[in-house]
């Protein structure tokens, strides 16, 4: 690079910095002598690397150094020991109380020097110990674990200079340890060197500010060059929870198809969530650990529960030859965090009386009794769409419900025949993910029963169909864990960072 | 979704032919059913628990054969003569059904099966035996006429299955692992019903345990008296059909009983058929097909049905004794779809003309959402069930009126929420590694008690948003506020308020319209400090629904 355009590229901490490199060329000598933060100059150091003026080479040293415990010594135990016999035994209580040492080094000492035949251990009369005649001659002799000691009683060592077998046998005995130190040094190359040469001291316009426009003093001045590369911290934006962008696009593919949104109570009578669709009052849906049933007892229309509680009993006029118990109007008074968005559409069907041709979408919180884990929470969101006319046919149901998952960029889709209570014929859509590359379940849907139409008097087909919102989301995000979804544990993380999902 | 358990090779056994495993998930897919699981022999296959019929190996075996078009046979039952003398019942268990089959050979896999077939059916068919119950005994024990029958539960004295003493039926009730299992079903029950045979020994105890003695099946055991009683007559018949039929394709010989009581006489098992006439013209508006009756009716005998007679316009047929879910034509016309294959339909997409649109409360939330995101703010969503712990005690202030939960799974959750910001604050609490600020907002509902309305509460709308980092100050929200009515064009009064979860004389009640619509303020540090927290927090909570107007 050119080192004027360079000179022009050197942000303030770099100028302070490079007239020293020339002098300093190890990074602690540098950073004690800038009169700058460490992370100061190590930001400078590196982006002048980045701009190829010099190479920072990072050495990891291994010195040995003596352990904490080592460091009260002022020599070694084994040598107070030996200063402290002659030829005549000692008991090794006598020796701790001669030495001030414990019984720990007392041992190990008098190991080390038995091992050396410089003492002699009689058990005759208790644990004696006296020097031996070898002892007597080479006592004084310091041994090699000694010599280091003494050494490095004075500085550290580099452990490439000492004996390895001394070196551990000190280790062992837990006196010595390793020390790793960075040894950090600055190596210019050309254009270093020539830069710390050059004058730095050029009047560069730095922040541009409102004085500087006004008095035009850039017109005389040059504005430093930015590293226009610089990685920057992150910003965290307001944004919408990834969750609800999946209920827009939900909502925006049932608006564009003339769908017309619904509104209804979270709080619901089981008549509105369940029998008002011809839920058998025994059906395992309706037990207490499945749904949250609460302790209070709500309203029914009285002429419509009519019609319903004959639609169970016996089948009504439809053809229907009904379920053949008695329908309690009881139990269609519970109140309970509604277990699904149909108890909605019902009460459109049977409050809004909504006449065909129309088409209805809801989106909204529905509840279950279950215990929190990474799949399942009390409550979630769910989906439905249904469709009132004249002629609607099961096939109908299926282009509906292709042209809906095309809309989600889900366009290879399969058909499951299913069970539910309320409509027949019911079926699964299944369609292939092609960024998980799997066949995943999305939608439920079906054919509204006769027995579930005709209290309201409908006459005519309704086709309808339903998904679990989150369930869609996770996918799309590809989260597992529905607890990072929804509810205070949501991890405010995700929501910052979430992709924006394709949807065109 | 019920999982029967079943070997490949029993499949094809009774099939009668070998299906590939491939080909056999594909089979049961288009019929709406999983294969869930498939390691080497063993199968699991999930179907709906409406398809009792399904239970077993031998009816799924049949079901199948009649898919691939082989012959099924019906099953032959020829009289015994001999009597279940049914008197003296009370109203919660008034029914019985019962039939002998001969001839069997058990071996341990055999009885393993049939007692997995029946407790499948106690388990889902039969509601975990809130419904009925089913019992097998050794046919040598018993000495006919039987006597289905109810005494107190002190008198009754027997053996219960695997226990080692005679105590009375009080005592299984309490004792024995089935009848601790079981009892919650006959509560209430002032006597407990029991099968006697005519030398007067007790049999059984149902809906709960059978006798050690009378009713334990052994591999000697050849011939067997089978029984299902409980509340509804229908659903017993059926049961008890599918544990015969079951025997019956094991190599059983099947022979009917008499149940005699007070007033009639019913013959059991009753394998009638019912009988249907399905139009072709609902087939084809149902299914949007131009099916004639021939293949209408090539399809429902792939389906198990029976075709009597039909012509251009209709079809009698016979509908299989042991399918419980045919309550309507439409359930006919299901199977029809299901036998064609949901997947050979031609999809269609009748237009149907309506207007879209949306609810103001959707579009006054997504306008506030627009706002709040303009000033830096992120959405979160919490739950609408809460606990009373963190939406009035942690946040200072007496509990008020709200909608209690009966009882919940989440020992956690005991209420459904009446404001937000004590949800932002524990959301905040569980992000506390995060970098600050944190600023955090959402607009939902709250269920607030209402005796006018039928389910005694309306949804309201609410935006609560929150503000926590250093500096965090009335200032900043009011701020919020500001921005937010200027930007809704609102004129809005803020008077002084006691609001202990807030910092006194830092809290504001504002009104539009001389409504009150909204709280704001410095939260108190003490409610900080509740939910774990130690930066200051400024928080704005609006009643939407009350603002606007809005009717839910």
């Amino acid at each position: 690079m050119d080192i004027k355009r360079l000179i022009n590229k050197l942000h303030p901490l770099e100028r302070k910095i490079i007239p020293l490199l020339g002098k300093y060329k190890d990074f602690d000598e540098l950073v004690k002598n800038s009169g700058l933060q460490e992370v100061q100059v190590i930001k400078a150091v590196s982006d002048l690397e980045y701009k190829n003026v010099l190479k920072l080479n990072v050495e990891e040293k291994k010195f040995v150094v003596l352990s904490d415990k080592a460091k009260n010594y002022k020599e070694l135990p084994e040598r107070t020991v030996i200063k402290n016999l002659n030829s005549d035994l000692i008991s090794l209580d006598q020796l701790k109380k001669k030495t001030n040492l414990n019984d720990i080094e007392i041992n190990v000492s008098v190991g080390l020097l038995k091992k050396g035949y410089l003492v002699e251990v009689s058990r005759s009369n208790g644990l004696c110990v006296k020097l031996s005649e070898k002892g007597k001659k080479e006592g004084d002799k310091k041994s090699e674990e000694e010599e280091l000691f003494s050494k490095l009683l004075n500085e550290r060592l580099n452990l490439s200079d000492v004996d390895k077998n001394v070196f551990e046998l000190l280790r062992n005995r837990g006196l010595v340890s390793l020390q790793l130190v960075k040894d950090r040094r600055i190596i210019l190359n050309d254009l270093g060197r020539e830069l710390t040469k050059s004058n730095l001291n050029i009047d560069l316009i730095d922040q541009v500010t409102t004085e500087i426009i006004k008095d035009k003093s850039w017109e005389k001045k040059s504005f430093r060059s930015y590293d226009i590369k610089v990685e920057v911290p992150r910003v965290h934006s307001g944004r919408l929870h990834p969750l609800q962008e999946t209920i827009n696009q939900i909502r925006r593919i049932f608006m564009d198809m003339g769908f017309q949104e619904m509104e209804g109570p979270l709080v619901e009578t089981a008549f509105w969530c369940m029998d008002s669709m011809w839920i058998p009052q025994n059906h395992p849906a309706r037990d207490v650990q499945d749904t949250f049933f609460l302790p209070y007892e709500g309203k029914i229309p009285t002429k419509l529960a009519k019609k319903v509680a004959e639609m169970h009993e016996t089948g009504g006029k439809c053809g229907s030859k009904g379920y053949g118990y008695k329908w309690d109007e009881k139990l269609a008074k519970e109140l309970l965090m509604r277990t699904h968005t149909t108890a909605t559409t019902y009460r459109y069907f049977g409050e809004k009386n909504v006449k065909a041709p129309c088409k209805y979408f809801y989106v909204s919180r529905i509840f279950r009794n279950e215990a929190i884990d990474a799949t399942h929470l009390p409550e979630f969101h769910q989906s439905e769409g249904f469709i009132m006319d004249e002629g609607l046919t099961l096939r109908d149901l299926m282009g509906y419900i292709k042209e809906f998952y095309n809309r989600m960029g889900v366009y290879k889709i399969k058909f499951k025949p299913t069970y539910n209570p309320y409509t027949e014929p019911s079926m699964e859509a299944i369609g292939y993910n092609e960024q998980l590359g799997k066949w995943v379940e999305l939608i439920n849907s079906g054919v509204f029963r006769p027995e579930a139409l005709e209290p309201y008097g409908i006459n005519v087909p309704v086709i309808a169909w339903g998904l679990g919102v989150e369930r869609l989301s996770m996918m799309l995000h590809e989260q597992k864990d529905i607890r990072k979804v929804l509810g205070v544990t949501g991890d405010l993380n995700w929501f910052r960072n979430a992709k924006v999902i394709k949807k065109w | 979704m019920v999982t029967v358990e079943t070997k490949h090779s029993e499949l094809n056994k009774y099939v009668g032919k070998k299906i590939d495993l491939e080909n056999l998930k594909e089979i049961l897919f288009n019929l709406g059913f999983d294969l869930e699981h498939a390691e080497g022999d063993e199968l699991k296959v999930d179907i709906s628990a409406e398809r009792s019929d399904l239970i077993s190996t031998q009816g799924l075996a049949r079901a199948l054969r009649s898919y691939l078009g082989l012959k099924v046979q019906d099953y032959k039952i020829e009289k015994s003569g001999n009597k279940v003398i049914v008197k003296n019942m009370i109203g919660e268990w008034p029914y019985a059904v019962a039939a002998i089959v001969k001839g069997l050979k058990f071996d341990d896999e055999k009885i393993k099966e049939v007692i997995r077939i029946q407790e499948k059916l106690g388990a889902t068919f039969l509601r975990h035996r809130k419904k009925g119950g089913l019992g097998l005994y050794p046919l040598e024990k018993i000495k006919f006429p039987i006597t289905f029958t109810c005494l107190d539960p002190k008198k009754i004295k027997y053996r219960p299955l695997e226990y080692p003493d005679i105590i009375t039926g009080e005592e299984v009730l309490e004792r024995h692992p089935t009848g601790i299992e079981y009892r919650h079903i006959c509560e209430n029950w002032k006597r407990l019903p029991v099968f006697i045979d005519s030398s007067n020994t007790i049999m059984s105890m149902p809906p709960i345990v059978n006798s050690h003695d009378m009713g334990k099946i052994t591999e000697n055991t050849t011939d067997v008296f089978v029984e299902a009683t409980g509340l509804d007559l229908k659903t017993i018949n059926i049961a008890l059909q599918v544990l015969v039929g079951a025997l019956i394709d094991m190599g059983g010989k099947a022979y009917s009983i008499d149940i005699v009581y007070d007033n009639k006489k019913v013959v059991s098992p009753d394998f009638t058929e019912e009988k249907r006439t399905i139009k072709i013209n609902d087939v084809n508006k149902v299914l949007g097909t131009d099916f004639n009756s021939k293949e209408v009716g090539k399809l429902l005998e792939k389906m198990g049905y029976k075709v009597n007679s039909s012509n251009e316009s209709f079809l009698k047929i016979n509908v299989p004794g042991t399918r419980s879910d045919i309550w309507h034509d439409v359930d006919v016309i299901d199977d029809i779809a299901r036998a064609y294959g949901f997947n050979n339909f031609e999809l269609r997409m009748k237009p149907v003309s309506s207007i879209g649109g949306t609810r103001p409360s959707v579009v006054i939330k997504e306008e506030l959402t627009k706002l709040m995101i303009g000033l830096g703010y992120q959405e979160v969503f919490t739950l609408i069930l809460s606990n009373k712990q963190d939406q009035f005690e942690n946040m200072n202030i007496q509990e008020f009126n709200h909608i209690d939960l009966g009882g919940s799974a989440e020992k956690t959750l005991n209420m459904v929420r009446v404001w937000l910001i004590p949800e932002l604050m524990k959301c905040l609490m569980h992000n506390r590694s995060l970098e600050y600020p944190q600023k955090i907002f959402e607009v939902s509902e709250v269920v607030i008690p209402d005796d006018s309305k039928d389910v005694k509460s309306r949804n309201v709308l609410r935006l609560a948003c929150i503000s926590c980092h250093t500096n965090a100050n009335y200032t900043e929200i009011k701020q919020i506020l500001d921005h937010l009515m200027n930007s809704l064009g609102l004129k809005y009064k803020i008077r002084e308020e006691e609001h202990f979860s807030f910092i006194p004389g830092r809290v504001g009640r504002v009104s539009v319209d001389g409504k009150d619509i909204a709280y704001i303020g410095e939260i108190h540090p003490k409610v900080i400090s509740n939910f774990g927290l130690e930066l200051p927090i400024v928080a704005l909570e609006i009643n939407l629904t009350d603002l606007f107007g809005l009717d839910y």
